[in-house]
């Protein structure tokens, strides 16, 4: 909301505080200030000048060559291009080196062969509306000489304040003001100048009022007005109309607009000569009813909507917007001027169902003041004084009264929960200070208030009192002190202590992490999943491009990469942990997931040592150490995901189920995706991980007695994996074997293709004695024999 | 032979010797089976009795003397090998080391881990809750009805009219006081979502971390007592902090807490649009309406929630001027951290 100063400054006398502490005690209470705009700031030396000569330009008819007074000891001469003043009349001079809005500079000018020494101002050029027809005149009494702005309260500081959803109460000036004068208790809060009398209730209305919806319009005033002389508004409405970012439309109009910003109230006008039968209804839509709104839409209505009617049709959209065939314009001569208070809900979902967001539905759906209505009525008549004559009557509808709680707050409460003990006397004043009325009380122990009217949205329990106590009192102003309790230990609940000790193996590992959006495109997607495969999709995503929750990791993480890999980073490893979804029959499912993709080339390249480049087994082996925490390894076996190189594709499995894969990826969907290298991915489902809970695992003993390794170089089938000879090996190795890996790996030459050539070495040792040399052999010789009967392997002879 | 001329010939021998293998050949040629001195050493036995010992003394004298000479020579000639050795194997230390990098964690990560470190330190466990939740727990139990204002600021993504995005980590709250009784002191960090265009400051996807504290005898004091200390530790320097009131509907009352710039200390700067404060998170006393969605006494307990931005408090530990980059995963901007 823009505040301007000088509007605060008539509801309030802050004439002493400095706009810096202005700024920090509407901080203070709650109202942030944005930014502080220098208002009229553009115009510069302009003055206040009256005409003393005025004479046609010699070369041109429609000029005329003026000399006028700005109380400098010389008179300007200035060419004018208007007529629509006479010598004596006061008007703007824009003096040379000045400026005016739009970031123009006076300059001297000739003006067909004659020199101005200044530009006497049309109100467009001051930006106080758009009228160009002719200069402003300005009233005899202005003062020659001052400055323009200053004369004209033009020149302000407008506060662009930010304001909290629950304070209906501050979207005003006079809202702004009442709540700072109850933090500044030296300063005084003056009510607006108003009417004396609305009228009387049976004096002469032009128009008859019925409210037929039984709910959402909680009070409605009616006052009319007749033989009304509409047209523009003076300068000084319409300067301050521009403060608040408001265009200037006619009288009438602005006046409506003024004392929403001013007072908070939203209020409409009718043309009265437009309305079918004099008479305004307030009901519900029928379905299917029609409405063209004051910005020229056709919306269409149902029975949920609240509209202002006349006997034929909705001539308004209840506390939203006003009806185009029904608005005031320059001809009208009667009007019906509207203030009611419509419910908040209401207005909000009629508002956010056909996509409007007024300054009027704002205040509403905020909660506006039922009380006050009388003021605003009274603001009104006031400010249109000068070009009517109210009927003598009004009407005032009021079916639903507000319900005006009274809360009790117990004083030892606020310590309860503030930490700070306020002394009872602090507390009644602030109270009272903010207009709540206090009703009972017992000192030093409790006080029983009623809530002022303007509150009711946002105070109807005890605590709401309480913030009210230390707002005014200042959330500066007490102490920290931390409570005296029980000390519990730190911990991680669920899966992020896992995660973090994964993310910290993996950086170990030299492995980035990247992060990307939980979502992305469904078409994207569809390549990595199976065709029945059931996503989660946003019904108001931002875009195709981010509509579907992601079903798998890996692939927003391969673009990541991808775009790494177009700017010429070649060398990438990256891992993400995040949730992955899906719906499974009618639920919406998610669950923690790893992914690491790694390209082919290598990060580690050293100036003297070979090049080295990824392949499935580096991230095998990574993925292996990355376990380490685990209670049972992993076990990768051959796997079938379609992405993946058919030859090069793992399924990854944890105690006996699967939890990912691990492979190449396949050349097809390289291809598509735009790599020139091979790129090696994994994707792991992190809840089917569990990390061992013990701290320390039990001690398993160490032998003391010296073991002995035997190798084995073994002819194997392309079909037979390494992992049938490694259970065979330990299958049949007896207590003694210790453990077994595999030293040298051959395929090629001197191998008959189809076969490759393994050599393994086993250790051999016992936890009771020293083996004797017979005995290792006979182990040896058992597993040698088992794997030359069990598996299609034969002996290597060279 | 006489003793002194024994010891002059050896001495011009060892003089004239630079390499181990012949100072082993006149070992041998001396101390060898059948070497001078052995010799000279058998021979006494030819010698009158009155002459043995004497000359037994002195070839033994001679023998030691010889022999320590011999060790220095070769002590003399290692030495020299190695410090020909060394120099060879001098190299040009300021070639490129051979590197093995360790990867960097995520910058978001970075500051998560960071203040959970902080907070666990303080005797906090670390909750969760799921990204895709209900409109009841990540609205209605927080005391946002429907059709409030309030939702004005929470642009939800919708899955149906019942699930959403999770607009912010505050369902944790509930759902952590829906399974355990008080005291309840957690963290929860998390994503979270809102249909926000992407801008230099804005994204539909980013990171909050929640707190909450319910016990007895928690106050609002406690909540300034403990923010003090976490942002002190965050910022690793003690920091002053302003409390304003402010307005969130599942706490009352509510604050924004703004820290002194720490670019500027204070003084106004362009990152703190020359306020001289960052406005750093949102907290507040957990409100009744929330006490009683979930079954607690509100006259016993009394507590506090707040909620953090990652994204924000690492732009401005670190002054990156874009949002936009916490995503794009440009390993430039990631391997900065
Ligand atoms: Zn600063």
């Amino acid at each position: 909301m823009r505040l301007p100063l000088g509007q605060l400054k008539k509801f309030i006398n802050i004439d002493n505080i400095s706009l810096e502490e202005l700024d920090d005690q509407l901080t203070q209470i709650g109202i942030e200030v944005e930014e502080i705009h220098e208002y009229g700031k553009e115009i510069n030396s302009v003055f206040v000048g009256q005409v003393k000569e005025k004479d046609k330009h010699p070369n041109a008819d429609k000029l005329n060559l003026c000399v006028v007074d700005i109380g400098r000891e010389e008179p300007l001469n200035v060419v004018c291009g208007a007529d629509n003043f006479s010598i004596g009349d006061k008007v703007a001079v824009a003096t040379i080196g000045g400026t005016l809005p739009g970031g123009f500079k006076m300059k001297k000018t000739k003006i067909r062969g004659i020199a101005s020494e200044g530009m006497i101002c049309a109100s467009d050029e001051l930006e106080i509306d758009s009228d160009h027809s002719g200069i402003m005149v300005l009233s005899n009494d202005a003062p020659v000489g001052k400055d323009f702005t200053e004369y004209i309260n033009l020149a302000d500081h407008v506060l662009e304040l930010e304001l909290t959803a629950n304070r209906g109460d501050h979207l005003s000036v006079k809202g702004i003001a009442r709540d700072l004068a109850a933090k500044y208790t030296q300063c005084t809060y003056k009510s607006p100048d108003v009417s004396d009398s609305l009228g009387q209730k049976d004096g002469k209305t032009s128009c008859d009022l019925e409210i037929q919806a039984q709910k959402g319009c909680n009070r409605y005033i009616l006052k009319t007005i007749s033989n009304i002389k509409n047209g523009e508004s003076p300068y000084w409405l319409k300067i301050e109309l521009g403060k608040f970012g408001l265009r200037p439309i006619n009288h009438v109009v602005d006046v409506t607009n003024f004392i929403l910003q001013e007072l908070g109230h939203p209020m409409h006008a009718f043309d009265l000569d437009k309305l079918k039968g004099r008479k305004i209804i307030v009901r519900y839509a029928k379905d299917g009813e029609k409405l063209k709104t004051l910005d020229e839409r056709e919306i269409k209505l149902d029975s949920s909507d609240l509209v202002i009617a006349d006997i034929e049709k909705p001539i308004a959209l209840a506390g939203v917007m006003g009806g185009f065939d029904s608005q005031v314009d320059e001809n009208t001569k009667n009007i019906a001027l509207e203030f009611a208070h419509f419910d908040p809900i209401l207005i909000r979902k009629t508002s956010k169902k056909h996509g409007f967001h007024t300054d009027s539905s704002h205040r509403f759906e905020r909660f506006v003041d039922p009380e006050s209505i009388p003021e605003a009525v009274g603001r009104a008549i006031y400010l249109l004084n000068d070009i009517s004559e109210p009927d003598t009557g009004y009407i005032d509808l009021y079916p639903h009264l507000p319900l005006i709680p009274e809360i009790t707050l117990r004083i030892d409460r606020i310590k309860k929960i503030i930490g700070k003990k306020y002394p009872y006397e602090t507390v009644r004043r602030i109270l009272s200070d903010l207009q709540f009325k206090i009703i009972d009380e017992s000192k030093d122990e409790w006080l029983k208030v009623q809530v002022p009217s303007f509150r009711l949205f946002d105070v109807s329990r005890e605590i709401d009192l309480i913030e009210e106590i230390v707002r005014i009192d200042g959330y500066n102003n007490f102490s920290p002190e931390f409570a005296r309790v029980a000390i519990t230990p730190g911990k991680y609940h669920g899966e992020r202590a896992l995660i973090t000790k994964i993310k910290s193996n993996l950086t170990s590992l030299n492995i980035d992490e990247a992060m990307t959006f939980s979502f992305g495109s469904k078409d994207y997607f569809k390549e990595f999943v199976p065709e029945d495969f059931n996503f989660a999709i946003l019904r108001n995503p931002l875009s195709e491009e981010y509509s579907t929750m992601r079903p798998v990791l890996f692939a927003n993480l391969l673009s990541a990469v991808k775009k790494n890999h177009d700017l010429g980073d070649k060398g990438i490893q990256f891992f993400e942990i995040g949730k992955i979804f899906s719906m499974n029959s009618g639920k919406f499912c998610e669950h923690n997931a790893l992914s690491i993709i790694m390209t082919e080339d290598s990060m580690s390249k050293f100036w003297n040592k070979p090049e080295e480049k990824n392949d499935f087994y580096s991230l095998k082996g990574m993925l292996e150490n990355l376990f380490d925490f685990t209670t049972e390894p992993v076990v990768f076996s051959s796997g079938n995901e379609f992405f993946l190189h058919p030859g090069i594709n793992a399924e990854i499995h944890f105690k006996g189920s699967k939890i990912g894969f691990a492979g190449k990826i396949h050349p097809s969907f390289s291809k598509k995706l735009g790599f020139n290298s091979n790129i090696y991915l994994a994707e792991i489902n992190l809840s089917k991980l569990s990390q061992r809970s013990e701290f320390l695992p039990k001690f398993t003993g160490i032998s003391k007695f010296p073991g002995a390794e035997r190798d084995i170089a073994l002819v194997v089938s392309n079909s037979t994996p390494f992992s049938a000879i490694e259970e065979c090996v330990k299958a049949s190795g007896g207590n003694n074997l210790k453990w077994v890996k595999m030293f040298d790996y051959y395929e090629g030459e001197h191998v008959e293709s189809g076969f490759r050539s393994i050599a393994i070495r086993m250790f051999f040792q016992s936890d009771t004695k020293t083996l004797k040399e017979k005995e290792i052999n006979k182990s040896f010789q058992k597993i040698e024999k088992s794997l030359l009967n069990q598996l299609n392997v034969s002996k290597r002879t060279q | 032979m006489e003793i002194e001329l024994i010891k002059k010939d050896f001495g011009d021998k060892l003089d004239a010797l630079n390499e181990l293998k012949h100072l082993d050949d006149l070992r041998i040629e001396y101390f060898g089976k059948k070497g001078i001195l052995t010799q000279e050493l058998k021979n006494i036995g030819t010698l009158p009795p009155e002459e043995r010992s004497l000359r037994g003394k002195n070839l033994n004298e001679l023998k030691n003397i010889l022999n320590k000479t011999l060790q220095d020579k070769n002590n003399l000639i290692l030495d020299e090998i190695m410090t020909n050795s060394i120099e060879k194997e001098k190299i040009d230390v300021t070639l490129p080391g051979r590197w093995k990098t360790i990867g960097t964690k995520h910058i978001v990560e970075q500051v998560i881990s960071r203040i959970e470190e902080i907070f666990i330190s303080m005797g906090f466990t670390v909750e969760e809750g799921p990204e895709i939740e209900t409109c009841y727990y990540n609205f209605e139990a927080l005391n946002i009805p429907d059709y409030h204002p309030a939702r004005d600021e929470h642009d939800t993504f919708f899955f149906d009219p019942e699930h959403i995005l999770r607009t912010q980590t505050s369902p944790v709250q509930i759902r952590t006081m829906e399974t355990m009784k008080p005291p309840v002191r957690i963290i929860a960090p998390g994503k979270c979502y809102r249909s926000d265009d992407i801008d230099p400051s804005h994204l539909p996807m980013f990171h909050q971390i929640e707190g909450l504290y319910i016990d007895e005898g928690v106050t609002f004091a406690d909540l300034k007592a403990t923010l003090e200390l976490f942002l002190t530790e965050l910022f690793r320097k003690k920091v002053k902090l302003r409390f304003r009131p402010s307005y969130f509907p599942f706490t009352e009352p509510s604050a924004e807490v703004d820290v002194n710039c720490i670019i500027c200390d204070g003084k106004g700067c362009r990152v703190c649009s020359n306020k001289g404060w960052l406005e750093i998170l949102g907290c507040g006393m957990v409100d009744p309406e929330v006490y009683k969605k979930v079954g607690y006494d509100s006259e016993k307990y009394t507590g506090w929630a707040f909620g953090i931005g990652v994204e924000r408090i690492a732009m401005q530990l670190s002054g990156i001027p874009d949002i936009r980059y916490f995503y794009e995963n440009d390993k430039r901007f990631l391997c900065q951290y």
